[in-house]
Parts: C-alpha cells; sequence; structure tokens
C-alpha cells in the first residue's frame, strides 16, 4: 500500500478479517447464522500474530453487545510456480455478556492463494468456520426492564427463554483483484459462502389454563417446558471492496463488504429473517518497532439481531446498528531471525521462506550530456532493482528525503524507480515485502548511525 | 569568523560526546544568540516539538559554523524513517556536526559539502584523519568522495584492515580511471567477503596487483568466474 508507494502491512488483512469476523460472533444472537466475511485484504505473505481486545461502544445495541478477546495468524505455506499460498487461522472468544449469552467462541481457517497477472495482483481464498454458543440470558436484565417488570406478552402465553445453543458452520470461497492507484491499493472480491446453523431453545411457558396458579407464576396457569430445534441453511454471496494507504508510518485501511444476494434454504425458527448486514470497518496500525505494532480498529457491525420467538417482546432493545472498536497488538517480522538472510531462528521459527529477497540493484542513466534534466541542477535516473521473488519494493534515501517510495514492477520481475539526483553519491536504502531495510547489493555501504544499513549510490555528471 | 568556528566546534564536540539528556541548551544558545542571524528551516513536523527544536539548535549552530546544514538534516530525517528513539537522532546528529567539522579541517575549507559528509563518515567509521588527510592529498583536484566511499566499505562491511584498505585507496586513487578502478575494487572485494575476510583481502591485493600492473581494466566484470584463491599460509 502506499502514500507516494508503500507497502500496505499485513496485518491489515488481518485486521479486515477482525473487522467482519466480528459481525459472525455478533450475528449469533439473533437468526443470522454467520454473517459474510472478508479474509483478504491487499497483503503480503509476512507471518504475522495479533492480539485484539474488542468492545461494543457503550451505547451500542446491549442485545447485540459484546466483549471479546480475538486471535489471528498468518502464516505462510510456499510457493507452487507463481502462486503463494498461505494459511490464514482466526478465533475469538467472547465474554460473558449478561443479556445477550453466556459465552461464545469460533475460529476460522482459511487457505489463501496469490498470484500476479501482469500489473494485477489477484488472490483467491477457502475458509471453514465453527462457532458455537450459548445463548442463554446471562441473568441480566433487557434494556427498559426491571425485576418488578410484568413478563413478557406472548400472543397466547408468557414465555422465557430458558437456554438456547445455537452451532454453526461456515464454508466461504472467495477471489478478488488487487491493483494500486496513484498510491492507494484498492481491492475489490467477491465471497460464496454457504452458513448452516442448529439452534436449541428451550422455553418455560406459563400457560392460562384455568386452573390454579403455581407458586412461581406470576399469573394464573401452569408451567410447560418446550424445546425447539431448528435449522437453519442460507446461502450467500457477498460484495467485498477494500482500500489501503498510508499516512506517515500508520497504515490504514478502509473496508466494505455487502451482501449482494441471499438464498435461505430453510429455517425452522425464523420464517422472515432479515439479511445479513453490510459492514464497514476502519484499521490502522501504528509501527512500533521492526516487529511490533500497535492495531486499533472500529467497525460498524450493524446489522440484525435476527427474529425469533421473543421478537415482538423485545423489539424495542433490538437496533440496527451497533458499532464496535477494538485495540490490540500485532507480532510481525519475527524477532528472532539470523541477520545474514532473514530466516527467523528459535522458538518462533516456522517461517518457510525468506521474505522477498533482492538480488542485485543498479542505477541506469544515460549518458550525462544528453539525460533528461529535472532541472538545472538534477538528472532524471532510474534505480533498479532485481527482486522476482518480492510482491513490494520499496526504498528511501536522500533523493526522497527519507520518505519511503515504492517501486514499480516491470514485466520482468525487476522494481524500478525513477529518481532526480544532482550527479555525486547519495545514500539510500531498500526493502522488499517489509522486510529489514538493506543497503542496495552491489553498492558500496555507507556508514550506518542507527543500526540500518545504507547503500552509497553513484550518479556521473559531466565528465 | 576563526575564533567563532573553533567555538562552534567546540560546542559540536562537547555536545556530540554527551548524551541528550545531558546537553547544554544555555551554551547553545548563547552561542546561537551570538552567531545565528536566522534558523535553519527543516520539516519540523516529522519530529516531536521537544526534538524539533533540539535539532533546530544544532542546525542553527551547524550553519553558524560554516556547515553543509541539508547533510544533517538528511540524518535527522533518517531517523525518523527508521523510527529510532529521539535521544538516539539527537545523539547520531551531533556526532555527525561534530565529524563534519573535523572533516572539514582535515579535507580542507575547500571541501564540497558531499566530500565533508564522506569524511565524516569516514571518521565515524573509524578511519584516521591522517588517512583523510593522505586521501586528499592523493587526489588533489579531484574529489575524495569514491575513495572515501570505498574506504568505508572496505573497513566497516568487508572486514578489510584499515591499513591494508588505505594502501589499495591511495594507489587505486592515483591511476586513470580511478573512480571506476575503486568502484570495480569495491565490488570485487564485497563479492568475495561472504567466503570470509581472508578472501576479501585476498581479493583486494589481486585487484590492486592486476589494476597497476595493467592486466586488470577498470572496466573488468565486477563478478569474475575465476574462484578466489586463499593466500598460502604464511
Amino acid at each position: 500500500m502506499t502514500k507516494g508507494g508503500r507497502t500496505l502491512p499485513c496485518a491489515l488483512a488481518t485486521l479486515a478479517l477482525l473487522a467482519t469476523s466480528g459481525s459472525v460472533t455478533r450475528a449469533q444472537n439473533g437468526q443470522s447464522p454467520v454473517a459474510p466475511s472478508s479474509t483478504i485484504g491487499p497483503v503480503t505473505d509476512a507471518p504475522t500474530f495479533s492480539v485484539l481486545g474488542l468492545a461494543s461502544l457503550p451505547d451500542g445495541n446491549q442485545m447485540a453487545g459484546r466483549n471479546e478477546v480475538w486471535f489471528g495468524a498468518t502464516q505462510p505455506l510456499g510457493q507452487l510456480g507463481s502462486v503463494r499460498f498461505a494459511a490464514i487461522g482466526s478465533g475469538n472468544w467472547r465474554v460473558r455478556n449478561t443479556v445477550g449469552s453466556n459465552s461464545a467462541y469460533e475460529g476460522i481457517a482459511a487457505l489463501r492463494a496469490r498470484t500476479r497477472v501482469g500489473k494485477l495482483r489477484m488472490w483467491s481464498a477457502v475458509s471453514y468456520g465453527h462457532i458455537d454458543v450459548d445463548g442463554t440470558a446471562g441473568g441480566g436484565l433487557l434494556p427498559g426492564r426491571t425485576a418488578n417488570s410484568p413478563p413478557l406478552d406472548g400472543v397466547r402465553a408468557d414465555t422465557t427463554v430458558s437456554s438456547r445453543v445455537d452451532v454453526g458452520n461456515i464454508g466461504r470461497a472467495e477471489a478478488g483483484v488487487i491493483s494500486n492507484v496513484s498510491g492507494v491499493e484498492l481491492s475489490f472480491g467477491f465471497s460464496v459462502e454457504r452458513a448452516t446453523r442448529v439452534t436449541t431453545q428451550t422455553l418455560t411457558i406459563n400457560v392460562d389454563n384455568g386452573l390454579p396458579p403455581v407458586a412461581s407464576a406470576t399469573s394464573g396457569g401452569s408451567v410447560e417446558t418446550r424445546t425447539i430445534r431448528g435449522l437453519q441453511r442460507r446461502d450467500i454471496a457477498t460484495g467485498i471492496a477494500a482500500m489501503g494507504f498510508n499516512t506517515g508510518s500508520a497504515s490504514w485501511l478502509v473496508s466494505l463488504t455487502s451482501p449482494v444476494a441471499t438464498w435461505i434454504t430453510k429455517d425452522d425458527l425464523s420464517p422472515k429473517p432479515r439479511v445479513a448486514p453490510a459492514i464497514a470497518s476502519l484499521a490502522v496500525v501504528q509501527r512500533v518497532s521492526g516487529w511490533l505494532s500497535v492495531v486499533g480498529a472500529a467497525s460498524t457491525n450493524s446489522g440484525t439481531v435476527g427474529t425469533s420467538v421473543m421478537r415482538d417482546d423485545i423489539a424495542g432493545s433490538r437496533k440496527s446498528f451497533a458499532p464496535v472498536v477494538a485495540l490490540g497488538f500485532r507480532i510481525a517480522h519475527l524477532p528472532f531471525r539470523n541477520r545474514s538472510d532473514d530466516t527467523p531462528q528459535g522458538i518462533l521459527s516456522f517461517e518457510t521462506r525468506t521474505i522477498g529477497g533482492i538480488d542485485s540493484a543498479s542505477v541506469m542513466q544515460t549518458a550525462p550530456d544528453s539525460a533528461p534534466r529535472a532541472d538545472a541542477d538534477t538528472l532524471r535516473v532510474f534505480f533498479l532493482i532485481d527482486a522476482p521473488k518480492a510482491e513490494i519494493v520499496e526504498l528511501m534515501g536522500d533523493a526522497t528525503g527519507w520518505a519511503v517510495t515504492q517501486m514499480q514492477r516491470t514485466p520482468n520481475g525487476r522494481w524500478r524507480a525513477e529518481l532526480k539526483l544532482t550527479p555525486g553519491l547519495h545514500r539510500l536504502t531498500v526493502r522488499a515485502d517489509g522486510g529489514r531495510w538493506i543497503a542496495p547489493p552491489g553498492h558500496p555501504v555507507g556508514n550506518d548511525d542507527y543500526g540500518s544499513p545504507v547503500g552509497v549510490i553513484t550518479v556521473k555528471g559531466k565528465q | 569568523m576563526r575564533v567563532l568556528r573553533l567555538a562552534a566546534l567546540i560546542a559540536l564536540a562537547n555536545l556530540a560526546s554527551v548524551p541528550a539528556a545531558q546537553a547544554q541548551p544555555a551554551a547553545m544558545n548563547a552561542m546561537l544568540q551570538q552567531a545565528t542571524p536566522q534558523r535553519v528551516p527543516f520539516d519540523e513536523a516529522r519530529f516531536d516539538s521537544l526534538t524539533a527544536r533540539q535539532l533546530g539548535e544544532i542546525f542553527d549552530a551547524a550553519a553558524a559554523a560554516g556547515l553543509p546544514t541539508d547533510k544533517l538534516i538528511n540524518r535527522a530525517r533518517q531517523g525518523a524513517a527508521l523510527r529510532v528513539n529521539s535521544a538516539r537522532i539527537i545523539t547520531a546528529v551531533r556526532m555527525h556536526a561534530a565529524a563534519l567539522l573535523e572533516a572539514r579541517e582535515v579535507l580542507g575549507t575547500a571541501s564540497t559539502a558531499a566530500e565533508l559528509d564522506v569524511g565524516a563518515d569516514a571518521l565515524k567509521a573509524g578511519i584516521p584523519a591522517s588517512t583523510l588527510a593522505q586521501v586528499r592529498a592523493a587526489r588533489t583536484g579531484g574529489s575524495v568522495e569514491m575513495p572515501l566511499v570505498v574506504l568505508i566499505d572496505l573497513v566497516s562491511s568487508r572486514q578489510v584492515p584499515v591499513s591494508n584498505a588505505r594502501e589499495a585507496v591511495l594507489t587505486l586513487s592515483r591511476v586513470p580511471r580511478s573512480d571506476e578502478a575503486l568502484s570495480s575494487l569495491q565490488q570485487v572485494v564485497a563479492k568475495n567477503s561472504v567466503r570470509g575476510p581472508g578472501m576479501a583481502l585476498d581479493a583486494l591485493n589481486r585487484y590492486v596487483k592486476g589494476t597497476v600492473s595493467g592486466s586488470i581494466q577498470p572496466s573488468t566484470p565486477v563478478t569474475p568466474d575465476r574462484k578466489p584463491i586463499r593466500p598460502p599460509p604464511p
């Protein structure tokens, strides 16, 4: 991702997953089994591990409110031809909600493939997830109700859900394309998923049958307990859009996932279920060190809580907008590396490849006398990097005011940047796929003030 | 003016030798009041306000001392881009300013800003000032940028002893098309240094000998196919 062209860290893809997978959990409070989510963003395959805490905003939907811990990881698996594979895993555990549910957990695993076709980068992924929610009311009171409130008023009887368990599975396939326009990386995709959920509810029903009231009942009648099991199966097609850019050292991702079509093939509990919601999310990654970043995210997490037998009674408690925020950290580019080749070592040594190696670098310059001049003192020269395996190559140096600049890929696997330089020596450093900054291979290495090698390139002037 | 330069040299050298937290803004301010007609502009927004103020004082003092402030500003920018902490940036900039002053003393006041910048790097890399003076003497009328850049690379990154690197650079600085010869020397040594310091030193000696004798042209490919030969044991 770029601002002046810079890599969008893969953490943002993780966050795209975060923000949307949040909706998955949230949806479990209602009938929507699993909301669509994107596992894809403009990413590289660097291994990452993220931990975030999610919370609903205080004025959010109390029925949909949630506080949870989220984990996410990306691991490259290798390369087959020009196609790169990576595994993405995420999971979360929801803290007990006094109103909504006791607990919930979910896990989603995805296999992602990426390749480059010309200047376009393409991706595709398949995912499988499992969700288990103990939806039994946690003992709290619904919004607007007190301990002395009259019982809920059903059509024929007062009912109370004494227990509720949802178990859901999801399978998903998605694909898309990534392009870079004026330094902003744009990603568009499409996913198709099938979600299946089994809901088991136990209802306590106070039936007015004319008999003397029982001690526990608040009105005349007897108490019955019924267990209802429902199956819902839904197929949904979703559009996925993401935009990433950098501001200084912070990377941003704005994403939107929106259902474009929904087919509900079976729904025993909800005759008129609503469709899954569109979800907008904003994520920011602020790099703290070479391997540690602070992550923040916010998501609309909008959508229906769903319909249920209690729908009419608590409709006023449900809102269609329940934003969430997240804060956490991301570990990437593991610190336990062999400094010579970036291969990680030690207990976290699970990376399967070296992050985008740079093979060589060179300066291409036409004859100084005939070279196009940017002005009276500067020459336009091209800095070339051989890094055919890299996804993104960046440089910074005196010529760019030490601002990160993304190089342009050429069809033969080289990377090119046009610089305006005065004749003489210039300090420069490069990196591939967001790895360590290194001196351009084949050029002298200058003195290092900050522990990061700097190369020196030569621009020839008039003889 | 000479007195003013010496005062700036002493102040910068002192500041470079102490941690940033122990900086002496009072002394610096006093010097600035005497010597700085206007402030040196730089992109302050890339730094926090305290750091920007301290950097500004260094740049102003450097300007008053006649040093190339753009080189110092680039060092500060580099630190910000690499996200190192403020104290380290200030220390690095101060050290570079002090090194620039020393480089100017050694290389001469007629040296270009680029020459002073590379000279400062050479001094920080542990290359003796006397070596810089020898390089200057060997390149009368020419730039010392390339010889010093190659010298820094050989000593700092290729584990070539300073004495060997100095002799090689001085020798090649006197041959025709010396910049090309020096550039090729650096690349040949870099290529061989991955096999160890012995290979780097051997490649250096062979290249210098071949260049001086005329058997190697400066345009010789930088990655000769011939496998380096380890020098015989003493």
